[in-house]
């Protein structure tokens, strides 16, 4: 299945340059949040939102067609 | 005038770091002096805010109007300041408040404060007020003053270029008030390089109220720490650690990098603090960090932005400052004005509904060009807006700007309006709280703690914000401690490598505000306060995801100066400089019910994202404050530092004064 990937400040470099953080990846049917960050090799700690809803763990299973978007834990600035 | 005789900075008969100079500048009488205080003088006071408060409180009697001549305003340095080390250019101006009227206290960085130092002096003390504009030169040790008539009522950038063509030297730095100082907006900053601004607690308006329109500096010497190689070692480090902490992405991105990530967390004020998320998460993106990098910055279109789109303070490699090329309705922006910071696009964007990348930096380009404090405008803005949103005000106060939610071109007409003392404009430029108070209405509405309005990271998501905010002497500041996110279970594991020292080893949820939060609150309030102190930007210096570490000021500090500094003795440093603060706002009059929460934050939870139906308690935010009270060793019921605490920090002569 398809799910869309919305990456955000560094984690854009996980990325083509090109692609400035969006893309659409297939992955197998049940792949989880964590599966998928794996795969991306995202192994920090993140904030990640399905859909734009946010009260999803990381073992939660992602549904085809499905946006992640991921953000760095940001502090100050 | 007055000519330093001795032109070299802190060679063998001086001390290590420092000029040992301090020039007096009376604008009244015109006089100019220079004190040479001794080493015991810099052991105690050692520059940066805490120098600044020393002379707001010998100099500047009790009970004064802070826009009347009796304030002082000091611009200080500190050891470190002009070394060639990253994150040392920094510069504290400090007076009394015309929005709190307690302790003003402001930080900006550039290339100015390097070279007040290589100019020759530590600090500038002023005092008095010109009949008259004038601007101070200070030239390798050379003060005078110079009539400023044809500087007056001028934009930011164009008396850069009038002085540097007068003075026929492009290298000199300029710190000036703009229009907004001129006509003493309580929001108006100091500027330097048209696009850094000593912004907050209206320190613009303070100068402005002395007639002092600009200070130039220029200087050839260069400043001699007691261990160069230290120093060297320092510096070197730092390309090391870029990748490591993260701070190659801050360079890259700046500031304005965590929009998106704060509209994530729920914690992007949206529509003055009702909520913590715009309407959704493309509508953040069109203001986020990331579109400014691949569409905004100078060099952008031939991917060139990193080389020609990101500019620095003296010495710092971190690059994290904006170079905007863009236009908004048909204007040109002038890339000189810099670009906006994740706060000036928060304020002149979501604070006010607004999802208009190009707008909020041209809003940042005119509070640049005008000289105000993005944060305060922006905000004073968007209570307007709520106000207007709820019939309070109508389109005949508004001279019929339809001044709704998200409506970026009411945003621009409200500010020109604000900036020029026009109209309705006249009554928002000295903020939001005095604006209500001319009203008579809108109290509900405001945002504000003593007198300033909050700035963009939200206390409903980061609790122990919320109590800085209400205890913080000059009103709620995002730079005065480390944000709850460096210390949750999930935090980063060299954020929490760098708070154990501090004896912070039990990481808190990001909404809790128990004993735990308290004493982080406070150990890293003393950190961001020595940075103060020290005269570091806290970008760079830190107690968690900055380049450096605590540990790293304390090197720094033994460096420059060649005396034994630790870890302790740094936060030490910043305990005495907050305390210092705290017992002259109780000179002033200020107490623990002046530590407050604006109401709606109390009353109201939020709506929306992550942050859903977040509120701060009553409860959990009182008994917080008394125990960071407590903790603090200040009295529970006053909110004023007890005499053990202040002569625990060698401070005993202001409990006599206090007749604590
Ligand atoms: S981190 Fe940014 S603000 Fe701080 S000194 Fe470096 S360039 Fe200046």
């Amino acid at each position: 299945m398809q799910v869309n990937i919305h990456l955000f400040g560094s984690l854009r470099d996980y990325l083509p340059r090109e692609q400035r953080g969006r893309t659409t990846v297939e992955v197998e049917t049940a792949s989880t949040i964590h599966d998928v960050l794996h795969s991306l090799g995202i192994e920090k700690p993140v904030l990640f939102a399905v859909n734009e809803a946010h009260d999803n763990d990381s073992t939660y299973q992602l549904q085809a067609g499905d946006t992640l978007t991921v953000f760095e834990l940001t502090a100050g600035g | 005038m007055f000519v330093i005789e001795n032109n070299v900075i802190g060679d063998e008969k001086m001390l290590h770091g420092y000029t040992g100079n301090i020039l007096h500048v009376n604008l009244t009488t015109r006089s100019i002096e220079v004190e040479t205080p001794d080493e015991a003088f810099y052991r105690d006071y050692i520059g940066g805010s805490l120098m600044g408060l020393y002379y707001l409180w010998k100099f500047a009697p009790q009970g004064i109007d802070a826009l009347s001549p009796e304030n002082v305003l000091t611009f200080a340095l500190s050891a470190p300041t002009g070394l060639p080390v990253s994150g040392q250019s920094r510069c504290t101006a400090t007076c009394k408040s015309p929005s709190s009227g307690g302790a003003a206290d402001s930080q900006a960085g550039g290339f100015w404060p390097a070279e007040l130092k290589f100019a020759g002096y530590d600090a500038v003390v002023i005092r008095g007020a010109a009949s008259e504009p004038v601007y101070l030169s200070i030239m390798n040790g050379e003060a005078k003053l110079h009539d400023a008539a044809h500087l007056w009522g001028k934009m930011t950038l164009d008396v850069d270029n009038i002085l540097k063509k007068e003075w026929n030297d492009k290298k000199i730095e300029i710190a000036q008030i703009g229009i907004s100082g001129e006509k003493l907006a309580n929001f108006a900053s100091v500027m330097n390089m048209s696009n850094r601004a000593w912004g907050r607690t209206g320190v613009g308006a303070v100068m402005g109220s002395k007639k002092l329109k600009a200070i130039v500096v220029r200087g050839s010497q260069r400043v001699t720490p007691a261990d160069k190689k230290a120093v060297m070692a320092l510096s070197r480090r730092g390309p090391k650690e870029m990748e490591p902490t993260g701070m190659d992405s801050f360079g890259k991105y700046g500031t304005i990098g965590i929009v998106t990530s704060q509209h994530g967390a729920g914690g992007l004020p949206t529509n003055n603090f009702n909520s913590g998320v715009m309407a959704s998460l493309e509508d953040a993106t069109k203001i986020g960090g990331e579109r400014l990098y691949d569409e905004l910055l100078r060099g952008a279109a031939e991917e060139k932005q990193d080389r020609k789109g990101r500019d620095t303070c003296y010495a710092c490699i971190v690059r994290c400052k904006r170079v905007v090329e863009s236009e908004y309705n048909g204007k040109k922006l002038d890339p000189d004005y810099g670009g906006p910071e994740y706060e000036s696009i928060a304020t002149f964007g979501s604070y006010c509904g607004v999802n208009d990348l190009h707008a909020g930096s041209y809003a940042n380009q005119l509070c640049n060009a005008y000289g105000v404090d993005t944060i305060s405008c922006g905000a004073t803005i968007a209570w307007a807006m709520e106000c207007f949103e709820n019939g309070l005000i109508t389109l005949e106060d508004t001279d019929g700007i339809e001044l709704k939610f998200g409506n970026a071109e009411a945003m621009i007409a409200m500010l020109e309006k604000t900036l020029n003392r026009e109209g309705f404009g006249d009554i928002l430029a000295d903020g939001s709280a005095k604006a209500a108070d001319r009203l008579g209405k809108g109290h509900e509405y405001l945002i504000t703690i003593k007198g300033q309005e909050l700035p963009a990271h939200m206390p409903q998501v980061k609790r122990s914000l919320a109590l800085i905010y209400a205890v913080n002497p000059f009103g709620a500041d995002h730079q005065s401690a480390e944000h709850d996110p460096a210390y949750t279970p999930k935090s980063y594991d060299n954020n929490k490598a760098r708070l154990a020292p501090l004896g912070l080893h039990k990481p808190q949820d990001a909404r809790v505000l128990n004993a735990e939060k308290v004493e982080f609150a406070l150990k890293t309030q003393y950190a961001f306060s020595a940075a103060d102190t020290l005269g570091l930007c806290q970008f760079v210096y830190g107690p968690s995801w900055q380049l450096y570490g605590v540990q790293e000021m304390a090197d720094l500090m033994c460096a420059a100066t060649g005396w034994d500094v630790t870890l302790e003795a740094i936060q030490d440093m910043g305990k005495k400089r907050l305390n210092m603060m705290r017992a002259y706002n109780a000179r002033e009059g200020l107490q623990r019910d002046d530590d407050t929460l604006p109401e709606k934050m109390l009353e109201k939870a939020l709506v929306g994202g992550r942050s859903d139906g977040v509120r701060i308690e009553h409860e959990e935010f009182e008994s917080a404050l008394t125990m960071y009270f407590e903790q603090a060793g200040w009295d529970v019921a006053s909110g004023i530092p007890t005499r053990a605490t202040l002569a625990s920090v060698g401070l005993e002569w202001v409990a006599d004064e206090l007749s604590l």
